[in-house]
């Protein structure tokens, strides 16, 4: 072969080679990522001339909310090597409301939800390390965008397993801090958290475990604005020391069912006042959950329970004890976070605690509809006060469910609820609308309103239906 | 004995041992005899919907065994097997290849061969809605979504229901040691236990499970199907060992009817009838 024709051929291998070199790579690196994820749209139809906090304000007649949400969630799921995972979970979201009074109203948004390590260095250990949610297996979500290191250690032939984590959680983290602003003292919250997983024969599980939270994102650095002549303080004015402490039980034998738990809260916290002074407020307070249920053929039926002391001492508690969750679906009105109303109290209205307990069924229609009801009672923990009478009868909600999937794939679904308020609504509504510091003229036609209507016990009702296309 | 007639006699083994072992492994013979005899004799499963309901009756591979056996120029006989029984059928010439669901592994590929795959599917769980913790909080928040067969690893404990024989018995034993495991002759054993609630779960393929999930609302009310993961489980014709005539034909078979769409098309035909 001459030897121009041996450069020729030599060239052209050398130019194939590092092509089908990548595409060696790309192809071993797909088989090693996992996606799945789901994109979800609803539609809601709220309506109510009950007053709802952020939602309706007090009409003679019914007013409705009208929008959509909007939802699409990706998992990417690395294997770098058998022992090491890299997830991230990516999030499209929006709502698109007709109303200026639609919950969010036209907000879209590119969210980068979890991206941490899952690490197996043996087979009976594992870390996760980096951004993810925290939650206790009550669903309280205990630090959501937190990054933190957990390490998990399975005992006993994997019957139990020891967790320890690490936690550092960003609350309201100033966004303009170290541009324009000074350097806080403490921008974040640390949390211990230790427990363990175990099983008791096939038929139960359980978990325990006790919190640290040690919530240090405060200062009292002074702060003065030359340029629109205002003082004041940085950050949010709270720091506390919280201690937790819960157990969470389920039974499976047959087909009967028993899921039990409770949380214990207790510490302190400090609140900044008016005079941007540090009062300190105890905290006790405690969580239970409680479910039973059987199934006969297509029909399940299960009595369920939830409640939360809250905390009756003092309402500038805020969050710092366990609320009533509404991360379990309990109910689609009265405590709720999958969208639409949640007249669940928060933040400053919740400290009066609340609990709900009833009945739910699930029943097979047509073998192509999925059903469920519930009837469900709610009250508070404190007695309340509503023109002069005790009262801590919160409402009573009505729930039916309709689900049609098709596979693993598709599922359309229609919720449906109604909520009848009663006195302690109208009451803790009430409260929380006394602390307003000062009256705008929105504000005293809110209180002429109380007056008129607050005294309404009408039925809220909500309306959604929805669409999801799961993928994996 | 002498040792001249020991060792004549070790001979004579050994001789017989490799006239044995070669009669199996001559190339040609199996497919000879199909087309002398001009029937195809297919080792089917006893159900296996979609691929195969009722023994036969219908079905993806039995459209499959049809269309091989009209390749061929031959006539198909289906003999419904066990899943015990494939690989014996095919080493004693009960049957002269398999086409029931059979995946592909090491310990089988000792004693017979596989051709191409013709379909992927992971091992998948139908699991009790109960007995899996909830890992979504809100509409928002989740922890580490528990979604295969993999992800129930983090639990404590599982209770398997699971066919006797099948390649899934293997892989609990080796992947979930110390998770109770609970062998099932067959796959409606397996699903009244999971009903009674006597198991947390029935461990099939992804793509029977999926079917069974897709066809019956009260199954999607009650349960939750854990399907995916990495690890894909190859189905392929099962043959006898040896014959390369015949494996040449079923490979070039496979290759045409993927390239075709036609395991798709018989697929989606049976996905949704009961």
């Amino acid at each position: 072969m001459k030897r121009i024709h041996l450069f020729a051929v030599a060239f052209l291998v050398l130019a194939l080679l590092p092509g089908a070199g990548h595409a060696e790579m790309l192809s071993t690196l797909m088989e090693r990522i996992d996606l799945s994820g789901f994109l979800r749209l609803r539609s809601w139809s709220v309506i109510s001339r009950t007053h709802v906090p952020d939602a309706f304000d007090t009409r003679h007649t019914y007013k409705h909310i009208n929008y959509m949400d909007l939802f699409m969630r990706n998992r990417i799921y690395l294997t770098v090597i058998p022992e090491i995972q890299v997830r991230t979970v990516l999030d499209i979201s929006g709502n698109f409301g007709k109303s200026n009074l639609a919950i969010d109203n036209a907000d879209a948004n590119l969210i980068a939800r979890d991206v941490y390590a899952i690490i197996r260095p043996v087979k009976e250990a594992e870390i996760s390390l980096g951004l993810m949610p925290f939650s206790l297996p009550g669903g309280y979500i205990l630090a959501r965008d937190a990054t933190g290191i957990q390490y998990t250690h399975a005992i006993a032939n994997k019957k139990a397993a020891l967790f320890l984590a690490y936690i550092k959680a960003f609350d309201d983290a100033d966004d303009s801090f170290g541009q324009g602003s000074d350097v806080p003292d403490f921008i974040w919250d640390d949390i211990v958290f230790a427990g363990s997983r175990f099983s008791i024969g096939s038929v139960f599980r359980g978990e325990c475990y006790y919190i640290y939270e040690d919530d240090r994102f405060t200062t009292n650095k002074f702060t003065l604005d030359t340029t629109n002549f205002t003082a004041g303080l940085e950050g949010d004015g709270r720091k506390g020391s919280l201690h937790w402490v819960g157990f969470h039980g389920k039974v499976m034998t047959g087909n009967w069912y028993l899921r039990f738990g409770g949380i214990f809260n207790a510490g302190s916290i400090h609140w900044r006042n008016a005079l941007y002074a540090f009062r300190k407020t105890n905290i006790l307070a405690g969580l239970f959950e409680f479910e039973t249920g059987f199934s006969i053929d297509d029909l399940k039926l299960s009595a369920v329970a939830e409640g939360a002391t809250g905390d009756p001492n003092n309402p500038n508690a805020g969050r710092s004890f366990q609320d009533i969750k509404g991360a379990h679906d309990f109910s689609f009105i009265a405590v709720d976070s999958n969208g639409g109303l949640a007249l669940r109290g928060s933040g400053e209205s919740c400290w009066f605690g609340l609990y709900g307990c009833g009945l739910a069924f699930t029943y097979t229609l047509f073998d192509s509809f999925i059903m469920d009801l519930k009837l469900l009672h709610f009250g508070t923990m404190k007695v309340l006060y509503w023109r002069g009478k005790k009262t801590t009868w919160f409402g009573d909600e009505a729930d039916l469910g309709l689900e049609y999937r098709f596979r693993n794939i598709l599922s359309v679904f229609l919720n449906a609820g109604a909520f009848l308020p009663q006195r302690a609504y109208n009451a803790q509504d009430n409260m929380s609308r006394s602390y307003y510091g000062y009256l705008t003229e929105v504000h005293y036609n809110d209180l002429l309103h109380d007056i008129d209507n607050h005294g309404s016990r009408s039925m809220i009702f909500e309306i959604m239906l929805g669409l999801k296309i799961s993928y994996d | 004995m002498t040792p001249k007639k020991i060792t004549a006699a070790l001979l004579i083994t050994l001789l017989a041992i490799a006239a044995s072992q070669a009669a199996d492994i001559r190339p040609g013979d199996v497919y000879r005899d199909i087309m002398q005899s001009k029937t195809l004799r297919v080792g089917i499963s006893m159900d296996y919907p979609p691929l195969n309901f009722n023994a036969g009756e219908k079905g993806a591979e039995i459209e499959m065994a049809r269309a091989l056996g009209e390749f061929m120029g031959v006539q198909v006989r289906m003999v419904p097997l066990p899943v015990e029984r494939y690989a014996a059928a095919l080493e004693q010439r009960e049957v002269d290849l398999v086409i029931a669901g059979f995946s592909r592994n090491l310990a089988r590929a000792r004693s017979v061969w596989f051709s191409e795959p013709y379909l992927s599917v992971t091992p998948a769980v139908l699991a009790d809605n109960r007995s899996i913790p909830r890992t979504s909080y809100g509409s928002e928040f989740e922890q580490v979504s528990i979604s295969t067969i993999w992800d129930l690893k983090r639990l404590t404990d599982f209770r398997f229901a699971v066919k006797k024989g099948s390649a899934y018995e293997e892989l609990l034993k080796t992947e979930f040691p110390s998770m109770t495991r609970v062998p099932v002759a067959s796959n409606d054993e397996g699903m009244d236990l999971l009903k009674n609630g006597a198991v947390n779960g029935f461990v099939h393929d992804s793509l029977f499970l999926e079917y069974l999930y897709s066809t019956s609302a009260k199954l999607r009310n009650s349960n939750i199907l854990l399907a995916g993961g990495s690890r894909l489980e190859k189905i392929c014709v099962g043959l006898p060992f040896g014959d390369t005539v015949l494996k040449q034909q079923v490979d070039t078979f496979i290759q045409e009817i993927l390239r075709l769409g036609l395991i798709e098309q018989w697929l989606a035909k049976y996905s949704a009838k009961r």
